[in-house]
Parts: C-alpha cells; structure tokens; sequence
C-alpha cells in the first residue's frame, strides 16, 4: 500500500441528513498505484463524480481517510488542502478548462504563479513539446480547437510535477478523433514519463486507454478490469446496468 | 497577480464597463460635491465695500453651545452690531492705521410717485466709512448736515436734488451734496453723516462692523493680531476673500448652505456611489463564477481569488477615478448654476477649484471601489472548487436566514417608522416619513427575491395566456429565475420609491404649512412691504376708526440646542414675534397669550413637551442674531406649522433683527378705506388679503436644492439601473441562441424579451408606489388631516414613465445587441 499515489480507505460519502440523507459512496477502499492509468466508470448516479471529488481532496468523506502519498488529505484545511491542489495533483476537466483572457503559455503556468513559484523554462518546454503546442504559446483559447484546448488543459496539470493528475470526462465534450488523440497523449505521459492518471469517464472507448479500469456501482466498487479493451469494458458495464 | 488582473481587466472589457461607469459618475459626483464644500469655505464673491480695508471685524454670528462637539454649531441669520468702544481697542492694535466705524442699514431712495428706485438691494452708512472701499466723490462734497447725503455714482442723482429716502419709516426728503463713485455693483450705497447715520442705524453704542486700515505689511498677521486682542469680544475677524461674507448677507449664508450641502450630500453620494458600484461588481463577478471555481481547482486560495478581484477592481477605478475627478469639475460648475438658478447661489459667486478635493474624491473613489471589491468577493472567494468540475450550469444558493431575517425586521421597522408623523409635527416628522421609506427600501432589496417570486406567481399565468409563445417563455422565465428579476427590480424600485416620496414628502409638508397659516390668520387685511413693515405702523393702524384688532407680525429665527446623551444637536428654526393674538390664533393649549410681553416666551406644544418645559419654567435659546435669551414661558400653542416653536414679543423679536421692522401687520378693521389711505403714505407696502406660510422663498430655495441633489442621484442611481438590466440581458446570449436554434423567431425572442420587460418594470413599478404610498399617506394624514399627499399630480406619473422607459429601453437594447451574433457561433462559444 505505502506505493500507492493515492489510496482511498473505507470512505463514506454522506449528502443530506436526517431522513433525506443520501449515500453516494459506501466504504470504498482503493490503491492507485505509482505510474499507473486507471479509469473509473460507472453508470450515472453511481458516484463517479464523489469519488472524484473526494479523491482530490474538494470534498471531505463523511468517515474514512484519503491518502495522497503520505499526507491524510481528511486533516488537512481549506488553504492546505488548496496548496496540495496546487503543488501535488493536477486537473483537466471535461469543458471550461482555460481561463479565456489568459495566453496559453500562462494558462499552463497559471498553478506556478499562484504557488509563487518561477517557472523552469526547459520543462516548459519539455511538457508543451510533449503536448504538441509548441507553435501556440503566445494564443488565447478562443483561437484553439477543442482537442488543442484539452492539450493546454493536459499541459497545465503537468507543470507543477505533481503526484498524480486527476482528469473528469476529459474527453466528454471533443469528437472521436480528436478524443483518440488526448486519450494517448494522457497513455503517453504515463508510459514515458512515470505519471499517475485517475480518470473518471462513462465512455468505454476513452476506458480503455487506461491499464486498469475500476466500475463503481450504487456507490460500492463492483470489480476491476485489468488491460482493457472497449468491447470488455461496455459489457462489464451492460452487466452493471442489469445488475 | 497584477499581471493576471491586468490580463483580465483587457481580455474582458465589456464586463468591466458597469463598474468603470459607475465608479466614474461616483467620482465625478464626490469631486463636484468637494469642490462646492472648498467653495463654501474658501470661495465667494470678491469684497467689494470693504476692498480696501485690510481687515474687518463684524459680530461673531456663530452660535455654539457649551459642551458640544467640533460640529454642534450653526450661523445666525442676522449680522449682530458690534460694540462700538472697540473702535478704540482695535486703534490700540500694533500696525492698525487706523479703525473705522461703520453703519449699516437698509435705506432706499424713492422717487416721486412712491416707486422704489433701486433694482437691487441699497444700504445706508456713514460717510465716514466711505474710505473702507474707498467711494471717492465725483463731483460735489461730503454731507454736513443731517439732512444732506452722498449718492453712489449709480443711483442717477445730481447734486442739488432732493430725493426722498425710506429707512424705517415713511420716506424723509434728504439734499443730495455729492456723488461717489467707488467699486463693485453688488448693491446701492446712500451716505448719511456719521450722526445721522448712528441714529437710522437705531442699535445705540453698536456699529454695524469695523473696518481695520493697516500701515502696511502683512494682512494675516494684522487679523491674527486683532483677534488676539478681541478674542473675549464675540467678534468674527476677516481678512482676504472671507470680509465678503462679513458684508454680503448672501454670500455668508451661501457659504454656509454650500458647506453644508456638499456636505451631507457627498456624504450621500459616497454612500450611493458605494452601494451602486458594489452591486455592478457582483453582477460582474458572479458571471464569472465558473471562472473563479476553476482558478480555486488549480490551486488558487480564497485570499488569492479575494486579491484579485481586489486588484482588477483597483486597475478600472483608478481609470475610472482620475477621469471622474476631473469630469467632477464640469459637474461641480453644472451644480454652481442649477443653485444660481434657483436663487441658493448669487449669480456671481465664484467656486474656488483647488486640486485637494479631486484628490479627496479619487481617494474616496478607489476607497469606495475597494470596500465593493471586498463585499462583491466575499462569495466567490468562498466558492466550492467543485463547481469548476460541473457540467451543469450553477446553482445559487437560496437566500440565506440571516439576510431574510434582517430583511423583515428592517421592513417592519421601516413600515413601523411611517406612522411617526402622526405623532411627530413639524419638519422632522416629514424627514422621517422619508427616512422610513428608505428603510423599506432597503428590507425589501434584502428579502427581494421572495416578495418578487410571490408577485411573479400572481402575474405569470396571466402573461402566458395573453401570448402564447413569448408571454409564456417570459412567464417561464421569470417564475423560474425570481432571483435575477429581483435583481432587476430592486434599484427600479429604489428609484421609482425613491423620487416620490422625497418629492411629495416636501409638497405636502408645504401644503399643511399654507393650510394651518391661512386658517391662523384670523385677520381680514395684511399689510407687507419689500423691505419689512415699518414696527410704527401698528399703533397708527390701532388709532384708525373701525379698527377690532391688530396684530404685527415679526417672522425670525431661533436657534436651539437640546442635549441627548453625550452629544449636542443645534438646530435653527423659524419664530414669530408678535403683541397679541387679536388677529391670529395659535390654538393655545395653557396660559394666554396677554401675558407675552418682552422677556417672555410661548412655546409650542411638541416642543414644550419633548423639552419638559411648562408654564412658568424657563426657555433657554439663541435670536436671530446669535445672541443668547432665557425667556419666561407664559403660553403653550398647537398651531406650531404656521408659527415655529416660539412665539415671543414683537419687540424681542425686532430687537434681534437688523432690519428691526415687522414682517407683516395683520388687521381686523370694519373701514377698510381707512387703512388704504394709511398704508398709501408708506412706499414699498402692500395691502393683501391673505398671507403667505412663513418663509416661503427660503422654503421654495430649500425645496428646489432637494429636488436639484435629489435629481443627481437618482441620475446616478438611473445609470446602475441600466446597467444592471444590461449586464444581467447579455449575460442569456447563449439562451436566446439556444431559443433561435431550437426554432424560436427572432422577433419572438424581442417579444420574449420586452414581456419580461414589462413584468420586471410592471412589479418595480408596483413596489415602488407602494414603497411610497404608506408613508406619504400616513404624513398627509397627520398633517393635513387628508391621506392624499399635496403637490402637483404630473410628477407621480412622470416618475413612472422615466423608470419605465429606463428599464426597456435597457433591456431592449442589450436584447437587440445580444441577438447580433449568429445563433450557432454564440451557442458553440464558452462561457
């Protein structure tokens, strides 16, 4: 366990109290291994999104502990919790990635600004070479397409170093092909460069980029999938739906 | 962080507009009220007849009561005499020339057919003081006996004439030995000799002011030296611009309304200024919410979003500050003619522009910008990273308990306050009835949303029926989202209540002034001249066969000081002098009104009881002219619209005023032609059968400088109001643009638009008048005794077509903008 990136133990997620409560996650306990790409999916409402958001640390499990390397993300507060954010996990999101008035080349140092920090100009280099924007550091989002948008996005989460990069839907909003192309830049980052990726996704396709896929279910972790491939993926999922 | 501001304030213009506009106006407003608050203290019209006197000492008409704060003060409205053995006092002082009395008093030439000559006011004095402008004469000498005079080169004598000059009495023919030339137009001079002039001055051992020639050298030091050695003398010593006030009734008492205005009114209008640019930069910054959610997801802390909200706002205020200080100056000289128009300012009063008060303004305008940064970021900065995560689009919170809790209280508070006219008689029961509006307004902002949704769920059904497609998408609309209509309403409303209550609060309080005088006046003729009634007119009239009662009217001022807890509160009020009550009724509620003889006082009921004063106790105030008076109180009266809150002698009365004649006389006679003939021997008076409320020109002054300041803001509050309607219309681009998609017309769109349009102004329209409604009625109730507000029935619905045509006109304006885009770009465009 003490490899693991990030671990979840025992958490419970709780909205609401009293008769309204409602339980999004029951007890899951998980390891996320070092320099490894693991999806998870679920059907909606099955707390996809909670495990997400308690994963990185927005939101605090009502019992159980998340762990990010050695640092219990529960005792943390707000402004320690935000650092953490900041310096040690990485975002991409599904849309509404990029603030639009910032370039792309502060859009993707916009985590070391805020930390105060000076930006290392080869692994600029290096992370916006990887991510195939070379030629675009001086636009503004509005010029990009929605794929290079992502791969701001991607380039972003990269630039403080962090533990792991969490990404929720990334490919939600962008068509097939321009989806096949994130999906292996984010494979690539974790294959050539040893990063962790956790993310959260209802596409059996964009699951199967990853080495390992976690389904969830009503809240509870219903099995995993080692190596998969987009045919296993949707029938385990068909077999969730049934289930 | 500044580049990160900076980057946004650039890339996102269009969202900074509403707060660069309204921190511009702000400014703007607070540096035209700053430079008319230096004017009042330094400005002025240039000396005239005392050019060339290095100083002047006149009779200190500060009036400030012991143990009160650095403000508890106010200015008498009369010039008090000032001893006349400190002529020689002053003589005393080192680097004095030499000091020379003055005379002052109304006196005005009259021709042959009883017309009064001059066109503006005209003065008598000693010729003695001729050398304080100087008058050089022209051609002729200087008078030597008491019935020669001295003409100032204007009236249009010759030497030789007799003209005929009224003082305080009938006109007395005078020879004219010279004329004078000397500066300044300002007003006619007569001169008399210096013992003539001592006796029509009628103040024995006083002068009117001394007029201090120095032997050189430095003026300021030669007041700072006479002040020293007056400084237990009650005596005020000018030098430079401020000897203008000393002889200029008007011009002291503009600096003193100036001062105060400015005053009260910047302090309103950085209240207003506040308020309005707070709430453009919440619109502006809860757009941008998502923004803000993902810059807390990569790692921003709440400090930092709090920061940089902080610093974009301080980039366009102080944009928006420079060139509203210097727009200030425009609007300060705007302000300058609109109160020259309506007579509170001389027509030649200068203001005095100095870089201090722009200064002021812009630091007050970026600290204004800062305070609404900081309550504008409060929410954001505590915004959820989560929501960054969402595809959805954001939920609001519902109202928080506390804000709906505060709200109803305030409401019921404010609706509680409305009925204190009913009690409270007088001047501050109509500010209160104002006040108390303004409460209500502000608990219904805080629980808006609720009494909008309530109101929306009442009209919408009806909406939908009228029209199918667009009425009932606006009925959609608005029933869905009661939270951005009430933002929406709100400063409609605000204005809308606003102006109706502060424009008939003032009528109608006018209106029970007029009511409760003419039903006072039990006289059938009055008497009233330009410069005042001459006080021995009274005893003639009482002479005259047929004559049942006479009753000389003196209208003048007091000023009290009542002591709550710690502080002072001074106050100027309007009192009345007279002799008897034969042809008034003042209603007395205790003793009688034979009983008020010199030394003695009535007081009204209100005052009489807030006061714990009765029959017998004493009342300590201040005349007209600033002297102290403990007076006897001998009466209690209700009639206090018409009369004020003191009644004394006519002869107390007289004796505080420099003009020392009555207002009017009112008389109860059976032969009237009697009283013509009489009163036909005295130029300038005039028999009426009515008499006007009590300083009515000063009241109308007063009325007209509200509507004028009232007028500003609400110009100002007129710009947020579209600019909330606009920012919060382009905010839906992407709606109508879904709406268009989804096979919406164009024009239905418009359609959509101008219902929702009419249901926000319909409700502002609505709460506004309702707003007003229950104090207004609630005033007219107690002081007329009607529940309809006097005053004219144009400006209610003009009120209600300017806050209508404001609303759609914004909100079909930002409409047709935001409907230029193709519909597929602006759906396809990101937040």
């Amino acid at each position: 366990m003490r490899a693991d990136a990030l671990s979840l133990q025992a958490v419970r997620k709780v909205y609401g109290t009293g008769g309204g409560a409602v339980t999004a996650l029951h007890e899951v306990t998980v390891g996320i291994g070092r320099g490894t790409f693991t999806a998870v999916m679920g059907p909606s409402g099955s707390g996809k999104s909670t495990f997400l958001h308690c994963a990185s640390g927005m939101d605090k499990p009502t019992s159980g502990r998340v762990l990010l390397g050695d640092t219990d993300l529960g005792a943390l507060k707000e402004a320690a919790l935000t650092k953490v954010r900041r310096d040690r996990i990485g975002f991409v999101f599904q849309a509404y990635n990029l603030l639009p008035s910032l370039t792309v080349e502060q859009n993707i140092t916009l985590p070391l600004r805020l930390a105060g920090r000076s930006t290392d100009r080869r692994w600029l280099h290096e992370v916006v070479e990887r991510v195939g924007l070379g030629d675009r550091l001086g636009h503004h989002p509005a010029e990009l397409s929605g794929g290079q948008q992502q791969r701001v996005a991607i380039a972003r989460a990269l630039i403080a170093r962090p533990e792991v990069v969490l990404a929720d839907e990334p490919t939600g909003a962008l068509d097939s092909r321009t989806a096949h192309q994130v999906l292996t830049l984010l494979r690539s980052i974790v294959d050539s460069m040893g990063q962790t990726v956790l993310m959260v996704t209802h596409d059996p396709v964009a699951a199967s980029a990853a080495h390992s896929v976690l389904f969830l279910a009503d809240g509870r972790l219903a099995g995993e999938l080692v190596a998969p491939t987009p045919e296993k993926v949707a029938e385990r999922m068909t077999h969730l739906g049934e289930w | 962080m500044l580049i990160l501001a900076w980057q946004t304030v650039k890339a996102r213009t269009g969202g900074f507009i509403g707060a660069f506009v309204a921190i511009l106006c702000g400014t703007a407003l607070v540096a035209a009220c700053g430079v008319l608050m230096e004017s009042g203290l330094r400005g002025g019209v240039p000396t005239q007849r005392y050019a060339a006197a290095d100083v002047v000492v006149s009779g200190d008409r500060i009036v400030r009561p012991e143990g009160g704060d650095v403000l508890a003060f106010e200015h008498a409205s009369e010039q008090p005499p000032v001893a006349a053995g400190l002529v020689d006092k002053v003589r005393a002082v080192p680097g004095v020339r030499a000091a020379v009395a003055e005379q002052t008093f109304p006196a005005t030439v009259v021709t042959a057919d009883g017309q009064v000559l001059a066109d503006k006011p005209s003065f008598g004095h000693n010729w003695g003081s001729a050398v304080l402008s100087p008058f050089t004469l022209k051609s002729g000498r200087a008078p030597a006996a008491g019935d020669e005079v001295v003409l100032d080169a204007g009236l249009a004598a010759r030497v030789g004439d007799e003209v005929r000059i009224a003082t305080r009495s009938v006109p007395v023919t005078y020879r004219v030995v010279g004329v004078a030339e000397g500066a300044g137009s300002r007003q006619a001079s007569v001169f008399f000799t210096d013992a003539e002039a001592d006796e029509l001055a009628a103040h024995p051992g006083k002068v009117s002011a001394i007029g201090v020639l120095g032997s050189g050298g430095d003026a300021t030091g030669l007041a700072d030296r006479v002040e020293d050695a007056l400084a237990a003398d009650h005596v005020s010593v000018a030098s430079g611009a401020d000897r203008s006030a000393a002889e200029f009734d008007d011009v002291s008492q503009t600096k003193s309304i100036l001062a105060i205005i400015a005053g009260s009114f910047g302090g309103y209008a950085v209240l207003v200024a506040i308020f309005v640019v707070a709430s453009t930069l919440a619109l502006a910054v809860e757009q941008r919410r998502r923004e803000f959610a993902l810059l807390r997801a990569v790692g921003a802390t709440p400090r930092q979003v709090r920061k940089l909200i902080g610093v974009e706002t301080l980039v366009v205020a102080a944009v928006a500050g420079v060139l509203g200080s210097v727009l200030g100056i425009a609007v300060s000289q705007g302000l300058r003619s609109a109160f020259a128009q309506i007579g509170v300012v001389p027509a030649d009063f200068e203001l005095t522009i100095s870089p201090i008060p722009l200064a002021a303004a812009l630091l007050i305008g970026l600290g204004a910008a800062r305070v609404a940064a900081w309550s504008a970021a409060r929410r954001p900065s505590s915004i959820n990273p989560v929501e960054a995560l969402g595809e959805a689009s954001l939920q609001k919170r519902d109202l928080g308990r506390v804000r709906l809790v505060v709200g109803w209280v305030t409401l019921a508070v404010g609706v509680g306050a409305t009925a204190v006219p009913l009690f409270v008689r007088g001047q501050l029961g109509a500010a209160m009835s104002v006040m108390a509006a303004l409460v209500i307004i502000i608990g219904l902002s805080l629980v808006g949303p609720r009494v909008v949704g309530r109101l929306v769920r009442l009209v919408a059904p009806g909406l939908g029926r009228l029209s199918r497609v667009s009425g009932h998408l606006a009925a959609a609309n608005a029933l869905k989202n009661s939270r951005r209509m009430a933002a929406a309403v709100t400063p409609l409303m605000l204005a809308i209540g606003f102006a109706v209550v502060n424009f008939y609060s003032q009528t109608t309080f006018t209106a029970a002034v007029q009511q409760e005088t003419t039903s006072s006046i039990t006289a059938d003729h009055v008497v009233t001249g330009v410069a005042g009634v001459p006080a021995e007119l009274a005893g003639a009239v009482r002479d005259l066969p047929g004559v049942t009662g006479v009753t000389p009217l003196v209208r003048t001022e007091v000023i009290t000081a009542r002591r709550t807890g710690d502080s002072t509160e001074v106050n100027r009020g309007p009192a009345h002098g007279i002799d008897s009550d034969a042809a008034v009724d003042l209603g007395v509620t205790s003793g009688t009104i034979g009983d008020l003889t010199t030394g003695t006082v009535a007081l009204s009921d209100s005052y009489a009881y807030w006061n714990d004063k009765k029959i017998g106790d004493t009342a300590e105030f201040w005349y007209a002219d600033g002297q102290p008076a403990r007076l006897k109180v001998v009466a209690t009266f209700k009639h206090d619209l018409a009369f004020g809150d003191h009644v004394m002698s006519a002869a107390d009365a007289r004796a505080h005023t420099n003009a020392g004649m009555d207002s009017a006389l009112l008389v109860r006679t059976d032969d009237a032609a009697q009283l013509t003939d009489l009163v036909g021997r005295y130029p300038g008076l005039a028999l009426t059968g009515a008499l006007d409320g009590p300083d009515r020109s000063d009241q109308r002054a007063q009325f007209l400088l509200n509507l004028v300041a009232v007028g500003v803001i609400l110009g100002y509050v007129a710009i947020s109001v579209s600019n909330t309607l606009v920012m919060s219309t382009a905010q839906r681009r992407r709606e109508f643009a879904l709406l268009r998609l989804v096979g919406t017309g164009r024009r239905q769109v418009v359609r959509m638009m101008r219902a929702e349009a009419l249901l926000t102004v319909g409700i502002a329209v609505v709460l506004g008048t309702l707003v007003a409604a229950l104090p207004l009625a609630l005033l007219a109730l107690g002081a007329t005794g009607t529940p309809l507000p006097a005053g004219p029935g144009w400006v209610f619905p003009a009120v209600l077509a300017g806050a209508v045509l404001l609303g759609t006109a914004s909100i079909a304006v930002a409409t047709r903008l935001s409907l230029r885009a193709k519909p597929i770009d602006t759906i396809g465009m990101r937040e």
